[in-house]
């Protein structure tokens, strides 16, 4: 007998959980969800850092989330989710005093989730990179003319769509396909350099672009999935970059624990699961740590990691004949990118950035990327980042990136007052020890700053309040989902993406023979900070399977 | 422009305003909360300020009213997954000569060890316990969730009683005064005047004595929230939104309480939005920021005005260290008594009762001591799910001025901020020597400036939204005209920790606004008065039954 009974019994409370919640209860199901850690939220979390009185977002930052029908669906901006579009996407400030500045081209419609591209600033953005390289900005000056948004809107396809199923082209294969697509199938096989250097000439555009990249979980010598490279080269340079979340990406966990509660769902915190109960092939509910059983009258539906639910959730089922070379091949699973520095800095006055005489409005990037033109140094110094930082060793140059929200959201630091977040790139949590990541964490503060002093000579620790750069360590035991500390459970390489994520077998969101179970989880395609791709597009298959509300009928995806 | 229609509109998240919001979305109200901040709980908050995966209390810990405060019990909060740890050793004095007094849920316990340092104290600290604890049944507790009488009326009706009488004895007395005339021994008055004043007492002052035996009661009475104190509040947030009741909106700026002829209709935010309220709006909130701020002086009188500007901010607030650590203090004072390693309150860096009133004496200069003294608690002692396996936690709470000699701008300096962090340490380690550097793997450093710039309602850091001064206390909280929750705009109500009887998490003015709010709008009880609230006015307590 159990303790509490509902038609969908959710397991996580990050954002793909929330989304897939919200779906089932807008069919009228009763909905149970239940978050193993002490609020709901996952990576959607804010906390009082680095100092009390100042914000930060210790798991992601970019608000890519406006584009998720979710925002109609659920009316989040009446539940308290609103973003910013600061008018400067990005720049990339160089030591010389040069600096790309991007600003924003898209402009986005918060009733109908329509974006609309503004042809005049994706000019001025090329514009912008003309003073850099005549050459390059022609390159781009093609892509503004059409391939852009012809790549876009392929990429965006891909995200918001569950992967391609087995014999079909997903729509970023199917430009391959099309010769007059600007793209090649010679691409698909590229490493990032290989890629970026095949459209630009300039190092200063390269490295850019690299760095960009390095943000997406993928380093200079990887080969990423093509549509990573999509949404990133040339889309950002152009100015299509997201926004970011007004007083915090939290805000996205409490508009949709809202929407969910509004819809009568209901969510417990603290909540360790520990199996799901299969019977006779189906998921028939859960059992909690502590013992209490739940009991699922239609399916269960995990946003966890996939190692965890095999390892753990699903250890005492049989999984058939394959299931054992299945739990191999889990067990084996890449989880070597993804890891980053990424931490606060909470500080008296904002940087100055010497390229600020290239263009003042450099220092008002929503990301401000620091580093010289130097591919070579990047790609070696990724490539071997594991063996560069250690305790009381650390890499000559660092490429960093910063995003300061306090510069548009007040809410972000007392008045007068700022707080930036920094960005770069680290390496899985177990290559080093706790002691070990304790001292590369008290050390990283003084790198950081020395290298941002190189950009913005006010950097100084006189300018500081107080520092706290999170490791992979700190990323990992805020929660088993982060896999060695990754910020996308698991990372987006090409074996690992799409129709082949986690493995070709649970790709569609679900594992053969078990009948009325879900994987509305960031280990299924696909999941990069805070976008929700996995949760909407497993609502999908689900939708298709039942026959339930079907909103993306008659819309973009 | 967006509008939105609510019955009733709370403004401020913290737990006074979602208690409010509780009973009355319970009745059926249609209510909405607004908060300025990203999360709802106030000072109940449990944040990862360290590093990933430990959890800290970074406001309240010691949750005081658990056995009294009504809205436990009346909305169930157990059922939604709010559990409390009770340890028995609630309070640990360790001193460097390896002794410590201690403090137990249990009063022999405590007796026995007050008895190693004064058999006299031992006995005197068995009798008060129990006196207090009858003092508290009777009166002081039922007292915290009853509408409070006018002064006059309050010392009449006191007089009339024979513990009201033994009470008003002890209001005109000091803090110290009642200790020293109560213990002998300095190690037993250290310990008993600090945990008489430490949330807000002067130790000189008479007029609040009665709260003396409320303190030293309260301090074998703490609790720890299961999974930290914010499932408090999560567990009040998920009472409010129970399906088809009522809504939480975060992230929220009021530019405006929006006032016509004299009554409250609403709401206004500063991107616009209007949220209306049919029946009353509900601030939880400073009286500077809910007047001054959302009314607006041209819609209150002269005098009223006057009132609210004459409001006091507490004399001290607090400087906390959350820690990281590899491992749970091992105390040298346990070598004597192992159960030293389970306190739940240490009190840390007092000898002496005068170490406690050079400590006064120097907040009210501006300064620090020259040793850092202050309680502490490392909850995931009690509660090993507050930190990743096998690791600790540690919240250290000083008493220090908000504004420091040479302004309070001197808390931003970083050198500061520094220099005092390693004072807490030192002081910690001076008691539980294996903290060495080492094993503090992080370490969160919040100053009174902190508090005030996280929570616009801690003016100045006061965490109880204003002093505890006689005449900001009971009938005159935050004044004669809004200590009974009613203001002089009609539909207004207040209800946050500036209103009687207080801040700490009581619950108290919540509660009391929520009856209140009742009785003027006719919205029917679902609750039922507690037992020994319903005894305590029967027997005349708080004027004629």
């Amino acid at each position: 007998m159990a303790d509490a009974s509902f038609d969908v019994v959710v397991i996580g409370g990050g954002h793909q959980g929330l989304i897939a919640a919200n779906y089932m209860a807008k069919n009228g199901c009763t909905v149970g969800l239940f978050e193993q850690r002490r609020e709901l939220g996952g990576g959607a979390c804010t906390e009082p850092r680095p100092a009390s009185g100042f914000r930060g977002n210790p798991c992601a930052h970019v608000a890519g989330f406006y584009a998720s029908p979710c925002n109609q669906d659920f009316k989040l901006h009446e539940k308290g989710l609103n973003y910013i579009f600061p008018p400067v996407n990005s720049s990339m400030v160089f030591p010389d005093g040069r600096c790309i500045v991007s600003y924003r081209s898209l402009i986005w419609d918060k009733e109908t989730g329509l974006m609309a591209p503004q042809q005049d600033i994706v000019e001025k953005n090329v514009k912008e990179v003309e003073r850099i390289s005549p050459r390059d900005a022609e390159v781009l000056a093609w892509f503004a003319q059409g391939k852009v948004w012809e790549w876009g809107f392929a990429a965006m396809q891909v995200l918001w769509n569950p992967p391609a199923l087995p014999g079909e082209f997903d729509p970023v294969e199917a430009l391959l396909n099309d010769p007059n697509s600007g793209l090649q199938r010679r691409h698909q096989f590229m490493t990032c350099t290989e890629f970026v250097s095949d459209f630009f000439e300039s190092n200063e555009l390269r490295a850019h672009s690299l760095r960009m990249l390095g943000s997406q979980g993928i380093y200079p010598d990887d080969v990423a999935p093509l549509t990573l490279y999509l949404i990133t080269v040339p889309m950002q340079i152009l100015g299509q970059g997201g926004g970011v979340y007004e007083g915090g990406t939290h805000n996205l966990t409490h508009a949709l624990q809202r929407a969910l509660s509004e819809q009568g769902g209901k969510f417990f915190v603290g909540a360790d699961v520990d199996e799901i109960l299969v019977k006779n092939g189906r998921a028939c509910g859960i059992k909690l740590a502590d013992g209490t059983q739940i009991e699922a009258k239609k399916m269960v539906i995990t946003s966890i990691v996939i190692t965890q639910t095999l390892a753990r959730h699903l250890r005492n089922v049989d999984l058939g004949p394959q299931g054992a070379e299945w739990r191999r091949k889990i067990a084996k699973l890449r989880v070597d990118r993804g890891q980053i520095f990424w931490g606060h800095i909470a500080f008296h006055e904002l940087p100055k950035y010497k390229a600020e005489a290239w263009n003042p409005d450099c220092g008002q990037g929503r990301w401000i990327f620091m580093g010289d033109a130097d591919i070579e140094y990047l790609d070696r110094e990724y490539r071997f980042r594991n063996q560069h930082i250690r305790p009381g060793q650390w890499p000559e140059r660092l490429y960093l990136w910063e995003g300061t929200d306090s510069k548009w959201d007040p809410s972000y630091a007392p008045p007068g007052k700022h707080v930036a977040l920094l960005e770069e790139m680290a390496f899985p949590a177990s290559w080093r020890t706790e002691k070990e990541w304790m001292q590369i964490k008290k050390e990283a503060p003084d790198h950081f700053l020395k290298e941002w002093q190189k950009y913005a000579p006010n950097m100084t620790w006189d300018n500081v309040i107080a520092a706290n750069i999170d490791t992979p360590w700190d990323i990992m035991h805020r929660s088993d989902n982060f896999l060695e500390g990754n910020w996308g459970l698991i990372p987006g390489t090409p074996s690992q993406w799409g129709a082949m994520r986690p493995i070709p077998e649970f790709a569609q969101y679900q594992i053969p023979g078990i009948e009325d179970f879900w994987m509305a989880s960031g280990s299924c395609h696909f999941s990069l900070g805070l976008q929700g791709w996995a949760g909407y597009n497993c609502y999908k298959r689900i939708a298709q399977k039942l026959d339930l509300w079907k909103p993306w009928e008659g819309r973009m995806y | 422009m967006t509008k939105y229609k609510y019955d009733f509109i709370i403004i401020g998240g913290g737990p006074n305003g979602l208690c409010v919001a509780a009973y009355l979305s319970k009745a059926g109200q249609k209510v909405v909360v607004l908060e300025r901040y990203f999360e709802v709980g106030g000072g109940l908050a449990t944040e990862e300020v360290t590093l990933g995966g430990f959890y800290h209390n970074t406001h309240c810990i010691y949750h005081m009213m658990v056995d009294y405060a009504p809205p436990y019990q009346d909305l169930e909060l157990e059922k939604y997954r709010c559990k409390y740890i009770y340890p028995d050793l609630q309070v640990a004095m360790p001193f460097p000569d390896g002794k410590a007094l201690c403090l137990y849920s249990d009063v022999e316990r405590s007796c026995d060890s007050i008895a190693k340092f004064s058999a006299k104290d031992a006995k005197v600290y068995r009798e008060v316990f129990h006196k207090f604890k009858l003092f508290m049944d009777e009166f002081l507790a039922p007292g915290t969730y009853v509408k409070p009488l006018p002064t006059l009326e309050a010392v009449v009706g006191m007089e009339k009683t024979e513990i009201g009488r033994e009470l008003s004895e002890y209001q005109h007395k000091s803090p110290k005064d009642i200790v020293y005339e109560h213990f002998e021994n300095e190690r037993v008055r250290t310990l008993m005047l600090y945990l008489s004043c430490h949330w807000g007492l002067e130790y000189d002052n008479g007029g609040l004595g009665f709260l003396v035996p409320l303190m030293l009661n309260r301090a074998v009475n703490s609790r720890l929230c299961l999974g930290g104190s914010h499932r408090l509040s999560n567990s009040l947030s998920r009472v409010i939104q129970e399906p088809g009741q009522g809504h939480l909106r975060g992230s929220v700026r009021i530019k405006r309480i929006i006032v016509e002829n004299g009554a409250a209709k609403g709401v206004e935010l500063e991107d616009g939005t209007i949220y209306e309220a049919d029946k009353a709006v509900v601030s939880s909130i400073d009286p500077n920021q809910t007047f001054l701020q959302m009314v607006g002086e041209k819609n209150l009188s002269r005098d009223f005005v006057d009132k609210v500007k004459n409001w006091h901010w507490e004399k001290w607030s607090l400087c906390s260290l959350h820690a990281a650590l590899e491992e749970p203090p091992n105390f040298a004072a346990a070598a004597g008594n192992p159960d030293i390693n389970k306190a739940f309150m240490y009190v840390l860096g007092y000898e002496t009762p005068d170490d406690v009133i050079h400590h006064f004496q120097a907040i009210e200069k501006g300064e620090f001591t020259q040793n850092v003294a202050f309680n502490c608690a490392f909850p995931t002692v009690h509660d090993p799910s507050q930190a990743p396996k096998g690791r600790h936690t540690a919240s250290m709470y000083e008493m220090a001025p908000y504004n420091l000699k040479g302004g309070a701008e001197k808390w931003w300096d970083r050198k500061v901020r520094e220099v005092h962090e390693e004072a807490f340490l030192a002081t910690l380690r001076k008691y539980a020597p294996n903290l060495t550097k080492d094993k503090v793997l992080w370490t969160y450093f919040v100053a009174p400036i902190d508090f005030a710039n996280k929570y616009l309602n801690m003016v100045q850091g006061s965490y109880k939204q204003g002093a505890y001064e006689i005449f900001q206390m009971a009938f005159n909280r935050p004044n004669d005209e809004c200590s009974v929750n009613r203001t002089p705009i009609k539909n207004l109500y207040v209800c946050g920790a500036s209103v009687n009887p207080g801040g700490l998490v009581t619950f108290g003015p919540g509660y009391i606004a929520a009856n209140t709010i009742a009785e003027d709008f006719k919205i029917t009880k679902w609750w039922q008065e507690p037992k020994y609230i319903t005894e305590a006015i029967k027997k005349g307590y708080f004027g004629e039954p």
